[in-house]
């Protein structure tokens, strides 16, 4: 009993609670609660496996997934502009966003081992620079320095590519593959496979000798060197890695939704991934795949349900909007403080009895 | 195979080294020597490529390792020439098993697997990793789970699990070993040493630094001697004795302390009854024990016998179960902080993590508890409550300290981390005294200090107890020591109180009750 009770973190114990208490209030019917929760699942899933190895080597959250995203989103415009069908499309837009992400993660691993001890911050700033960057390129250089092959996702005025861009190719390419029927529920199952398959992937990577020198950089940054491991080395590894699968993440993701909102799509993921793990239990030091898991569905419960619960409850449903953005920035100010008082000696004990269980 | 020509090394403006030359053959056990800051560490980090090494400035001279000159710019790239290091205050993860930390970037894995994928990414066998853990575990006579977390076990299995991690490996030709001894016992030691001397007698070059002078010339084939960063003398062991290699470290000869008048019974400061501590690798299993007031009382057992979970114990560092009476009232759930309120001050045998705040100045560390639980060194002009520091007092304090326990170091105001491993020691013990408490626990109170400043500390240890009469509980695997300054010396067996001795009494009956034959007393 008292092991349980100190297994369930506090966090997602209050988002279980407050899952459930947000559905029974909106009335919505569950069949449709969970179709959501399965597109959702399907949608952020990755993107949330993309924070796992930066943590495990002691980075912490990696806000510059959104890095990865921007790769991502390069290659669809280029493969919209090119008007490719749809499955040369996808290779083409895996191939560029790869291998975009794996140059710009180098760079961000070379900045984060320069800011070590920092490294959150300097992800959150990285990423508002690269959305800046990203947004001029294509604003300004799509038209002036870059000729577009298909003028017609761009403005009227010949500069700069259109704020929505229609991928009508490419929409639900994969999720129309072994579509599955149970009742009302309807499971996408190739791309469940997909997600479930990145997850082991995940997992496999940190048993590997790779993850555990993670591990190791993760548990004792400075001392590791002593050990003849490159710690330098390991967390630029890392954090391509992470970039990497935050790409095929947002592809997935713009696949799913069908529409590139080219200035904006990637904007929030990074907050909201990192809000879905750590509803899932993780902490800023540890994380695993099970807590990525369960924190895509209890996170995506209250973000399908609490426009509905806001409505029943108060008669406005903006309030039920006000209460995700709450919601996401609230999980993540409460887990970081929960670790920062978890730090220390007693955290150390703390996480070893984790590892004992 | 390794030659060192006029090595220097400055940090800032102080010297460490200066024209340290040197020559190690293959198979040779070479012993370092040197007091406490005459660069013995210092030495091997230059000789392991430690990244503190450039840090700091780099350093002049010719390392030449099989006739090439060799600059490493890091540990990786010594390690990939053969050379393995012990550190003084390991390198461990505490976070990972005995197994992880053991092969720590020579994993096992699955053949099939490996074949497969590039190395780094294939998985990691967790059931060979163990074995070959524990196979060379065996190899040091060390029967443990390597499945266990590191962090919790005890010091000197620790030591052990830092020795086995570079004895694993195949490609050793080169043995770097920093006080590998300091705190094993005299069983554990000789283990130790002829482990060392089958590797040396495979080829493998050793460097060996130790304190203690007996199991150096016992060991090694030549010693060299260093006294501030100089080397006084290179010669063969077999050729010196203890004597001349101290009036060679220290140049003047070292007056061993002891202890003349002994407390007779007084009233138990401290008892506990039926104590069991869940300390791994060094648990107590129901210890009825009386700490008497005034009196020095030494505890020594095998490593693994519970010696050094009676300290942490009683302070609640780890949690207990029984009964424990401090002065006469029940304090068997207080928290640590309110024990040391009480009067009670424990010192782990683990300074990096427990005992020091190494990014600080030697002021703040020697006067951190008294300041925070005494009420000392307050400022007399402020108001009481708002606990201003005075910052006139504590230099002088720590002036004082530094004089008497002949810390070297630059100043009041040099911090903690830059401090040779025993200089870190004696700071620590300064900061117990300082807060004069009643009833002191030390564990291997002498780790890594050399010879003559251990009599310093023993003699401050009579002082204190004579002067002010803190009731002292020493914790150690040094029998000589024990019975120069106790006053009764509890012999711990498998957890449990199986005697307690007089100081007096014959090495023999020590060696028997500490090996857990019946004594009768
Ligand atoms: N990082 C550092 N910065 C500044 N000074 C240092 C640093 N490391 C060591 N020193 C100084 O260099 C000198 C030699 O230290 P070293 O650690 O080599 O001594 P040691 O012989 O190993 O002593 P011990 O027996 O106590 O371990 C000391 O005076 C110490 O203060
Ligand atoms: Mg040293």
């Amino acid at each position: 009993m008292e092991s349980l009770a100190r297994r369930c973190n506090p966090v997602t114990l209050l988002f279980a609670v407050l899952s459930l208490a947000a559905l029974s209030v909106s009335g919505m019917r569950p069949a449709f609660v969970c179709n959501e929760i399965i597109t959702r699942f399907i949608r952020d899933g990755v993107m949330v496996l993309a924070l796992i190895i930066p943590v495990t080597a002691g980075m912490g959250l990696n806000f510059a997934i959104v890095v990865g995203a921007i790769c991502a989103q390069v290659g669809l415009v280029l493969a919209v502009d090119y008007q490719l069908p749809g499955a040369e499309s996808l290779l083409l837009i895996a191939a560029v966003g790869v291998t975009l992400s794996v140059i710009l993660g180098y760079f961000i691993g070379v900045c984060l081992n320069r800011a070590r001890g920092r490294e959150m911050i300097t992800t959150i700033l990285i990423g508002f620079l690269a959305t800046s960057i990203y947004q001029l390129v294509f604003m300004v250089g799509y038209g002036t320095i870059i000729t577009p092959h298909n003028t017609e996702m761009m403005l009227s005025r010949g500069t700069g590519i259109r704020n929505m861009v229609d991928l009508q190719h490419f929409r639900n390419l994969l999720d129309s593959i072994w579509l599955v029927h149970l009742g009302e529920i309807e499971i996408p199952l190739f791309m469940f496979l997909v997600v479930c398959g990145m997850a082991a992937t995940v997992k496999y990577i940190l048993h590997t000798r790779l993850g555990k020198h993670f591990a190791a950089v993760g548990f004792r940054g400075d001392r590791v060197e002593l050990l003849g491991l490159d710690s330098s080395r390991i967390r630029i590894m890392a954090i391509v890695l992470s970039t990497v699968i935050a790409c095929l993440g947002h592809i997935i993701f713009i696949q799913n939704i069908g529409m590139l909102n080219v200035y904006t799509a990637h904007l929030n993921t990074d907050i909201f991934s990192c809000a879905a793990l750590l509803a899932g239990g993780a902490t800023v030091s540890e994380a695993r795949v099970r807590h990525a898991l369960i924190g895509i569905v209890l996170f995506h419960t209250l973000f399908v349900v609490s426009p509905q619960a806001g409505q029943n409850l108060f008669g406005n449903p903006a309030l039920g909007e006000y209460f995700r953005s709450f919601v996401a920035y609230g999980t993540i100010a409460v887990a970081l403080v929960c670790n920062l008082q978890r730090r220390g000696a007693d955290g150390i004990l703390n996480r070893q009895k984790d590892r004992d269980r | 195979m390794l030659e060192l020509r006029n090595i220097n090394k400055r940090f800032g403006p102080e010297t460490a080294l200066e024209s340290v030359s040197m020559e190690i053959g293959a198979g040779e056990i070479h012993g370092l020597v040197g007091l406490n800051g005459s660069g013995k560490s210092t030495l091997l980090n230059i000789l392991f490529g430690s990244t503190t090494i450039q840090e700091t400035g780099g350093y002049d001279g010719t390392y030449l390792l099989d006739g090439r000159v060799r600059r490493f710019s890091s540990p990786c790239q010594a390690i990939r020439c053969g050379i393995g290091m012990v550190h003084q205050e390991f390198a461990l993860i505490p976070e990972m098993t005995v197994a992880e930390n053991i092969l720590i970037s020579r994993e096992k894995g699955y053949p099939f697997i490996d074949a497969l994928f590039p190395r780094q990414f294939s998985l990691v066998d967790r059931t060979s990793s163990a074995m070959a853990a524990r196979q060379t575990l065996h190899r040091l006579n060390l029967d443990l789970d390597p499945d266990q977390t590191t962090g919790r076990l005890s010091m000197n299995v620790r030591q052990f699990i830092e020795i086995a991690r570079e004895i694993s490996r195949d490609d050793l030709r080169l043995l770097l070993l920093d006080e590998p001894t300091a705190i094993l016992n005299t069983a554990d030691t000789d283990q130790l040493l002829t482990t060392l001397r089958s590797l040396a007698d495979k080829g493998i070059a050793i460097l060996f630094v130790s304190h203690r002078l007996q199991e150096i010339l016992q060991l090694c084939d030549r010693l060299t001697v260093l006294r501030e960063g100089r080397v006084v003398s290179c010669c063969a062991a077999r050729d010196s004795s203890i004597d001349t290699v101290t009036r060679l470290m220290v140049r003047e000869s070292v007056v061993k302390v002891s202890r003349t008048q002994r407390h007779t019974d007084s009233p138990p400061i401290l008892s506990v009854r039926d104590f069991r501590v869940r300390m791994a690798g060094e648990e107590l299993h129901g210890l009825d024990l009386d700490v008497h007031r005034n009196e020095i009382l030494g505890i020594i057992s095998l490593s693994g016998h519970g010696k050094l979970a009676f300290g942490a114990g009683v302070i609640g560092q780890v949690p207990f179960c029984g009964r424990l009476r401090l002065a006469g009232e029940d304090c068997s759930s207080s928290p640590c902080a309110a024990m040391i309120r009480k009067g009670l001050f424990f010192l782990s045998e683990e300074r990096s993590q427990l005992g020091l705040l190494l990014q600080h100045t030697i002021m703040d560390n020697i006067v951190f508890a008294a300041l925070h639980h005494n009420k000392r060194f307050h400022h007399p002009h402020w108001p009481h409550w708002l606990q201003v520091p005075d910052q006139k007092a504590i230099r002088r304090h720590a002036e004082h300290c530094i004089a008497e326990y002949d810390i070297r170091c630059t100043g009041p105001l040099q911090s903690v981390g830059n401090l040779s491993g025993g200089n870190q020691q004696k700071v620590r013990i300064a900061h117990a005294l300082t807060l004069s408490p009643q009833l002191l626990i030390v564990n291997e109170p002498t780790r890594g200090i050399d010879i003559a400043a251990k009599e310093r500390i023993l003699n401050l240890f009579l002082d204190v107890n004579h002067s002010e009469g803190t009731t002292i509980v020493i914790a150690s695997s040094e029998l000589d020591e024990l019975k120069r300054i106790c006053d009764r010396i509890a012999v711990l067996y498998r957890g449990r109180l199986h005697a307690i001795l007089d100081p007096a009494a014959d090495d023999l009956l020590f060696t028997q009750a500490i090996s857990g034959e019946p004594v009768l007393q």
